[in-house]
């Protein structure tokens, strides 16, 4: 068969009610969550796959990958409104979002977001319905080498780009592969760090962990703080005029490639995509001058960029079985925990699956599109609910989602404890993203080296005598080298992004 | 009076750091950041040597290639420079008790990033306790009991809300919660192990 048949067949699948009401409702979850504080998509993923055990495959997989992109939208409607980004990924977006507040002009700001998000996904979308099937030949070829080294550099980018510094990076990277390596050991079958419990011997289930680490940790880290309520923000008109339209146009191109191109690295989340378009705006534009006065390019750009960029992360997920974010890795998670491993074989294995997701990403944008522009208005409103209010109702959710993996108490006290491990990491500003990319990916990566060198027999040099493997390495060694000789440089450009806390 | 102002002005009398009751502003925390700074990494490298002993009784290598403590060892021998690396980088770093006017400015300059606000370690206390209370409780009263409770303590305690929102989110929470989860998505919640709240229905 060839794409088109496959992807109308994917369609097919998704638009069956039960598929539509379960992207609709991983819109809405996803829109709270990136509108709501204290808790963002890889915790709120991690909640709720637990829900999804009751539903099939295909099902559960949609809706909880319109809540990863549905994130992208809400974050927006905090930024604009409020000059709080939701997410990280919309940091920047304060910037011109707010001063259009400023003058009048918030409902233009979101609509110009919610067409533009629209756009970037929904073209980064094609693109990965384009590039899925010759990539994933790519991706068969590459043996157990070539995929150790390319979470190694998945690892160096996270590390090097995110975080004050290399050391904390690699401390939270090894302590997440530290936790995967509990249960029993893949090769030999033996017991690892199980402390002579049963519960242990299947390993730390990642659920409670980064329910405890992104969820709790920042809700204590907020505990006893107030969320600013909006000021009623005056939606005097959505329509944006012919002028804003023509000036959003090219913001939204240039976004949409970045996003997407971005979005194809792993280890590069997408508050990266977003601060590169702005930036870009900022040098090409023709109204750069206008930038940081209430610019539309300003919100244009950024808020393009980082849904093209969440669709695009897909690519890399679905084709080489790499997650390239944490929210993408904690999607990852629920693959795995349905049997299934993201990657090349997935094509081969369960067209239909992949397909009928990638339908319903392009059904999920649109949905998204609808949910963001006309009710924006509704969305505000709940921005209302006092801050104490909202955590003590997250806590419930917490406690269920981390319960309900295995049904065992001893998960949720191993949330609790994650919960101040999250907390204590946040202060002394140790990143977290490298810690859930290792949690996941630890058991593969374990397979990858140890299959490797039992290709080499114990040869460690298998590593370097094949080009791509090397290739990869060596890219690796210069991100983390460059990222450890320009730490003195970085704090100017630092600035501006976000910590990797809210996602 | 904002955090700056209760520093600078709370600064010069208070004998630092451990005299005062000042737990919620910025002149406190400082100090307490301070020990967490250096205690954190000196718990990872303990916590690595742990590893490094335990993962060396696993084998390190069998005749077929790497052993089941070959990673980990690796692993935690990383963990352990960086952790010490780190140690070594929080100490050079560790300034000189700052002057009163220093203080009002650092925290002045922060108050824009979250993460450097002043934590509430109270609140925090406070909100890991009841989530402990209420995990105990889980399997004893059941969900449905055990998390009224619990979100009667936050609303009506923490929050201090009105008794109409308290009592209304309380039972939603609780009763409610359970009712969809357990009843229309069939997701498994602890029930009661007391059989007379137990044949309730709780």
């Amino acid at each position: 068969m060839d794409t088109f048949s496959d992807l109308l067949a994917g369609f097919a699948a998704a638009l069956t009610p039960q598929n539509l009401v379960l992207a609709l409702i991983g819109c809405v979850i996803g829109t709270l969550l990136g509108l709501l504080p204290g808790i963002g998509s890889t915790a709120g993923i991690a909640i709720l796959i637990p829900l999804t055990f009751t539903l099939d495959t295909a099902s559960a997989i949609i809706m909880l990958a319109a809540i990863f992109y549905g994130t992208a939208y809400g974050g927006t409607i905090t930024s604009v409104l409020l000059n709080i980004p939701g997410e990280g990924e919309s940091a920047i977006t304060c910037i011109d979002g707010y001063e259009m507040t400023k003058k009048g002009r918030a409902g233009v700001a979101l609509t110009i977001a919610g067409v533009g998000s629209f756009i970037g996904g929904t073209i980064a979308t094609i693109g990965l319905v384009l590039a899925a099937e010759p990539l994933a030949d790519l991706g068969l070829r590459i043996g157990p080498p070539e995929f150790f080294s390319l979470v190694i550099v998945g690892i160096a980018l996270l590390v090097g780009l995110i975080g004050e510094s290399v050391v904390t990076g690699l401390i939270s990277a090894s302590v997440g592969m530290l936790i995967a390596m509990v249960g029993i050991d893949p090769i030999a079958g033996l017991p690892r760090f199980t402390f002579g419990s049963a519960h242990l011997f299947d390993g730390v289930s990642f659920v409670p962990v980064l329910v405890g680490v992104f969820g709790l940790g920042e809700l204590l880290a907020n505990a006893g703080g107030t969320a600013r309520r909006p000021s009623a923000p005056t939606l005097r008109e959505l329509l944006p005029t012919r002028t804003d339209l023509r000036r959003a146009a090219p913001a939204i191109g240039r976004g949409t490639g970045i996003g997407f191109l971005i979005g194809l690295v792993p280890g590069v989340t997408n508050a990266i995509s977003s601060l590169l378009a702005y930036s870009s705006e900022r040098k090409i534009s023709r109204y750069r001058s206008e930038l940081g006065s209430g610019a539309v390019e300003g919100v244009a750009a950024p808020e393009t960029a980082n849904n093209a960029h969440a669709n695009a992360a897909l690519v890399p997920l679905f084709t080489l079985g790499i997650p390239t974010s944490p929210a993408i890795a904690v999607l990852m998670g629920a693959f795995l925990m349905n049997g299934l491993t993201p990657g090349p074989r997935l094509f081969v294995e369960e067209p239909l699956l992949v397909w009928t997701v990638i339908a319903s990403l392009f059904i999920g944008n649109a949905i998204l599109l609808l949910l963001n522009v006309p009710l924006v208005g509704l969305w505000t409103r709940l921005l209302a609910i006092p801050y104490p209010v909202l955590s003590a109702l997250i806590l419930v959710f917490i406690i269920i989602g981390s319960y309900a993996i295995n049904n065992s108490i001893i998960d949720v006290y191993l949330m609790l404890f994650f919960g101040v491990v999250g907390l204590v990491f946040r202060r002394l500003n140790v990143p977290l993203a490298p810690l859930v990319l290792t949690l996941i990916l630890g058991p593969l990566i374990e397979s990858a080296l140890r299959q490797s060198l039992q290709i080499s027999r114990g040869d460690f040099s298998i590593f370097l005598t094949r080009p791509i493997s090397l290739t990869l390495l060596i890219v690796a060694a210069v991100i983390v080298v460059s990222s450890v000789l320009g730490s003195r440089l970085k704090p100017q450009g630092k600035a501006d992004l976000p910590t990797d806390a809210t996602v | 009076m904002t955090e700056s102002q209760v520093s600078q002005v709370a600064r010069p009398t208070t004998p630092p750091p451990e005299a005062g009751d000042l737990t919620q502003d910025g002149a406190r925390t400082q100090p307490r950041e301070l020990a967490a700074a250096v205690a954190v990494p000196v718990l990872l490298l303990l916590l690595s040597v742990c590893v490094v002993i335990a993962s060396a009784e696993l084998g390190y290598w069998t005749p077929i290639g790497p052993g089941p403590g070959f990673l980990p060892l690796w692993l935690a021998v990383l963990l352990g420079a960086m952790s010490a690396v780190w140690l070594a980088q929080r100490l050079r770093a560790r300034p000189a008790p700052p002057e009163p006017a220093e203080v009002a400015g650092i925290s002045e300059d922060r108050a824009v990033e979250p993460h450097d606000e002043p934590l509430r370690l109270k609140q925090v206390f406070l909100v890991l306790g009841s989530l402990t209370a209420v995990t105990a409780l889980l399997e004893v009263l059941g969900f449905q009991l055990a998390m009224l409770l619990f979100l009667l303590f936050q609303l009506k305690v923490l929050a201090r809300r009105g008794w109409v929102l308290t009592l209304t989110l309380s039972a939603l929470g609780s009763f409610g919660v359970y009712t969809v989860f357990a009843g229309l998505l069939s997701v498994h919640l602890p029930t009661s192990s007391i059989p007379l709240l137990r044949s309730m229905g709780f």
